[in-house]
């Protein structure tokens, strides 16, 4: 008996953290989206720059190294947006780890009282509460999906490469995609709502 | 007990958690517990999964999710059910160490990729919590990620505790990215190690040459100031394995194999065609420069026909395009062109030279050496009865390539399943006989659909009476050379080219000939007059010239001219149209052995003139016997021929067929009236004797019609012939033989 207290009461707690989590990681993606646009915007500008033919209008000529200028400027708003992105990345990290944490935890506890809880114990569920299986089952599918997301930004700034406007331009479209993180773990959560309040 | 578990595909929902379903009734039979990690051994493939209770909980369905995997055996058709027993716990430690290969679709040009720790460190994190062993596969085939990563293959793992064999990635573990792939080149890979080759060795050691060669030594190329070879043609009949032999030197060679068919280039518009070739020459020059690139193009004939005969521009346009790009690309990068025809006369000859296309190889239809090599590999994963001879079955194959040995080592399981099903029995073993059964029902490609030759059913020895010195002879000029070359190559004995036989008609030279094709398991190919002249003008002695073509491509080969007489007579003669006196001077070329072209046999080595011939050339050579084609030709009008064709060194052996003796007679008798219900009265001897000057088609005759006289005198229902009805049959006929005719052929040749 004591054994399915404690593994529920980690699952509890897991999963508030896991409740908090989400919300953070919301409110970090939702923030890190306007850097995402100003940087796709600073590229565009790049290739506008460069686009200009070097013997276009006589007044260029009294600003000869002016393209030079705007170029570096342009770049080290650049770097200034991706340093940014990078600290998002960071704070995203930690929420994957923190997600990473509870479900080792929730997994160690299960482990450690696995003999004594017993196969069917594991599978019964009720109205109100799902099974510890569930759960289980449930947190590692967000763990796995959070860090999938998290691999998946940090993929796109290795990768970046400010002379590529092609790739800039489709940047938005790919760092907002799969962020349906947030429906996902609210439909598990829906089912632990009496689970979750029982106290 | 144990019981049956039926395989569902796995949720996708699961994709990626190396989740394996289990009833938890089985999960507490087998002692699991939640994420207790499980071997499943599932016949085509191994898997390691983590165990879970199903949500449904239901019992007797196994669903696995199809993540880290190794391959046991393809051909392994996944079964629907399998047993308990598959299902295998196993203990899993911390990995501490991993050397990986990573399959990248979409190009290798992404920083993280180019990258060996970025990638190392973006893997590792990747594959967390995923546990893994030796040689296994994990796939992210069918999950679409930014990164492009389809499969990581892990080559050797190390674990915290040595005895395990499998071990759990943990943030800890170190990985060593041994090589990254292209996806292309990774399915390739897969689809290519099942292919095997018999034989062809020769040719693949020039292919390899050709791909490797220029990348082990690029300094030594670029210090002897030499190209790389730009393109390899292959030459040779449908069937013998061209195409398989580049799939497998390209997979060998671990070059990238960019295929272009020849009819899939073409478009509807003008231009669409040149642009797709230049499109598919761009893409081989793009890969080519992250590694060795084969562009292998089939079926070269369609694409690049000789220019200027029929005036049809697109396809001039078409060589001309492709002329320019085999000089644009000329040892450049690491591409090599590798183009296979089965028409190699019908190809632009711009393209056939140094430069373009550096080397042509023949591929040509395997000797009995190589055909005994193919079938070993062809029959390596049947089970074989132990009966079965592959030497034999070498050595009654002729001409059979290796496309055709397979066609019949698979039909010959083929007929056993079905006869299986119908005795409702398992077959278990390929017996010889089936084999054999399955040779007569397919005959080699070489030799179909092919105008001018006729189907001969070959006899036995038996079946013919008498003539047992013709027999003889004919053993000697004609089996002998061709079933014991060593012997004639010992004593330097050249072999015969023709062998003629005449005498008068109805003799059984033409049975003689069946007897002999049945006696030798050679090629055979049968001339009649009526399929080789045609209206056309030119026609009749090309036929002549594709009939040699053949035989020497499907050598040892008996090409067998009956009456030959009508085919070609005398030159000379007459005021006939010249179609003969042209058909007999080609006849003459192509017994001199003049017109020797493309179908080259391969294996043979060649020695150039004046260079001393080695032991071991000597000794690899004998066996190999091309150009064994033998003229075997019937008549009964000796007379009627040319001189110049019956020279020594054209038809080294006349042998005459005389009408038959006295035995010789009563022997055909015997033969001809074995099915008969003859009446105890019947005296063989006497008809034999009073029967002199009848030949064997008489005295087949006689034994018809004195069965038919039995019907007439006795009634429909008699059941015996008697002695009076051969008499009788003896008025009616007469012999078609005169003393003066046998005399004419007697003195002929006895000059």
């Amino acid at each position: 008996m004591q054994a399915e207290i404690l593994t529920k009461r980690q699952l509890k707690s897991a999963y508030v953290t896991v409740q908090k989590q989400t919300v953070r990681w919301k409110e970090i993606h939702g923030n890190s989206e306007q850097y995402v646009n100003s940087l796709c915007n600073l590229s565009e500008q790049l290739d506008s720059c460069e686009k200009v033919p070097d013997d276009l209008a006589a007044f260029l000529k009294d600003f000869p190294d002016l393209k030079i200028r705007l170029r570096a400027k342009l770049l080290e708003e650049m770097e200034k947006m991706v340093g940014k992105l990078r600290e998002t990345l960071c704070s995203l990290q930690e929420v994957s780890n923190s997600v990473s944490r509870q479900y080792a935890a929730s997994m160690h506890t299960y482990h450690t009282h696995a003999v004594e809880l017993g196969i069917p114990k594991v599978v019964e569920r009720s109205a109100t509460e799902p099974s510890v299986a569930d759960m289980l089952e449930w947190l590692g599918d967000i763990d796995r999906a959070v860090r999938e997301l998290y691999l998946q930004k940090q993929f796109l700034l290795d990768t970046l490469s400010y002379d590529d406007t092609r790739q800039m331009q489709s940047l938005l479209k790919k760092w907002t995609q799969g962020s349906d993180l947030d429906t996902m773990v609210m439909g598990i959560l829906a089912h632990l709502t009496f689970f979750l309040e029982d106290s | 007990m144990s019981s049956n578990l039926m395989v569902v595909q796995s949720d996708p929902r699961d994709a990626g958690s190396q989740r394996c379903r289990l009833g938890p009734e089985l999960m507490m039979k087998l002692g699991l517990n939640i994420v207790d990690h499980v071997k499943l051994s599932l016949g085509h493939s191994e898997l390691l999964c983590k165990a879970w209770p199903r949500q449904d909980l239901a019992e007797g369905i196994l669903q696995a999710d199809q993540f880290v995997y190794r391959e046991v055996d393809k051909r392994y058709v996944a079964e629907k059910f399998i047993n308990e027993n598959c299902v295998e716990k196993v203990e899993v430690g911390k990995l501490l160490r991993a050397d990986i290969a990573v399959v990248v679709a979409g190009g290798l040009n992404n920083a993280v990729v180019k990258d060996k720790s970025l990638l190392e460190a973006y893997i590792g994190q990747k594959l967390l919590n995923v546990a893994v062993f030796r040689n296994c596969t994990v796939s992210y085939a069918n999950k679409s990620s930014l990164d492009n990563i389809a499969y990581v293959l892990v080559r050797d793992v190390e674990c915290a505790d040595s005895e395990q064999c499998a071990g759990y990635i943990t943030k800890k573990t170190e990985f060593n990215v041994l090589e990254v792939i292209r996806l292309e080149q990774y399915n390739q890979r897969q689809q290519s190690s099942g292919i095997s080759l018999g034989a062809l060795q020769r040719q693949a050691t020039v292919l390899k040459e050709a791909i490797s060669l220029p990348l082990m030594y690029p300094q030594t190329f670029h210090k002897l100031c030499i190209n790389r070879p730009m393109g390899v043609l292959l030459l040779g009949p449908p069937g013998v394995g061209k195409t398989s032999l580049v799939r497998t030197v390209a997979a060998e060679c671990h070059a990238h194999l960019v295929a272009l068919n020849g009819p899939d280039v073409f478009g509807p518009h003008p231009g669409e065609s040149e642009e797709n070739l230049r499109r598919i020459f761009q893409e081989a020059v793009t890969i080519s420069e992250e590694g060795p690139c084969v562009l292998f193009i089939d079926e070269l004939d369609a694409l690049c026909p000789k220019r200027g005969g029929s005036g049809k521009s697109q396809e001039n346009r078409m060589v001309a395009q492709m002329l320019t790009l085999m000089d644009g690309h000329a040892g450049r990068g690491r591409l090599v062109v590798i183009a296979a025809t089965n028409r190699p006369n019908a190809i632009d000859p711009a393209l056939r030279r140094p430069g373009r296309f550096d080397k042509e190889v023949h591929v040509g239809v395997p000797n009995q050496q190589e055909r005994r090599e193919i079938l070993q590999v062809v029959s390596r994963g049947m089970s074989l009865a132990e009966d079965v001879d592959l030497s034999r079955l070498a050595e009654m194959t002729p001409g059979y390539t290796g496309a055709d040995l397979t066609a019949v080592c698979h039909l010959a399981a083929y007929s056993l399943l079905s006869r299986g099903q119908a005795e409702d029995k398992n077959p278990t073993q390929i017996s010889m006989e089936a084999l054999r059964k399955a040779l007569t029902e397919i005959r080699p490609s070489a030799l179909r659909g092919f105008d001018g030759t006729t189907e001969v059913s070959p006899v036995g020895w038996s079946a013919i009476g008498g003539l047992e010195e013709v027999k003889v002879k004919l053993q000697q000029a004609v089996v002998w050379p061709l079933l014991h070359t060593e012997a004639f190559a010992r004593l330097g004995l050249p072999r015969p080219k023709g062998v003629l036989l005449y005498g008068p008609p109805g003799c059984c030279k033409t049975t003689l000939v069946r007897a002999v094709a049945g006696a030798c398991h050679a090629t055979f190919l049968a001339v009649s007059g009526a399929q080789v002249y045609s209206p056309f003008l030119g026609e009749s002695e090309k036929t002549i010239s594709q009939v040699f073509q053949r035989a020497r491509a499907t050598a040892p080969a008996i090409i067998f001219l009956d009456e030959i007489d009508s085919l070609v007579g005398k030159r000379g003669e007459g005021a006939q149209s010249g179609v003969q006196e042209r058909v007999l001077s080609t006849l003459l070329n192509e017994m001199d052995g003049i017109g020797v072209e493309i179908s080259r046999s391969g294996g043979s080595l060649k020695v150039a003139e004046g260079s001393s011939c080695t032991d071991e050339v000597e000794k690899k050579a004998v066996p190999v016997t091309n150009n064994n084609v033998l003229v075997v030709a019937a008549t009964n009008r000796p007379d009627m021929l040319d001189s110049a064709l019956l020279r020594p060194g054209r038809v080294d052996r006349t042998i005459y067929v005389p009408p038959p003796d006295l035995t010789a007679r009563a022997e055909i008798l015997r033969v001809h009236s074995c099915k008969m219900p003859l009446s105890q009265d019947v005296d063989i001897q006497e008809l034999a004797d009073r029967t002199s000057l009848y030949s064997g088609a008489d005295l087949e005759n006689l034994c018809r019609e004195a069965a038919m006289q039995a019907l007439q005198q006795e009634g429909l229902d008699t059941g015996e012939v008697r002695h009076v009805h051969f008499m009788a049959a003896l008025q009616d006929t007469a012999p078609s033989l005169d003393e003066e005719e046998l005399q004419q052929y007697q003195t002929l040749f006895s000059k």
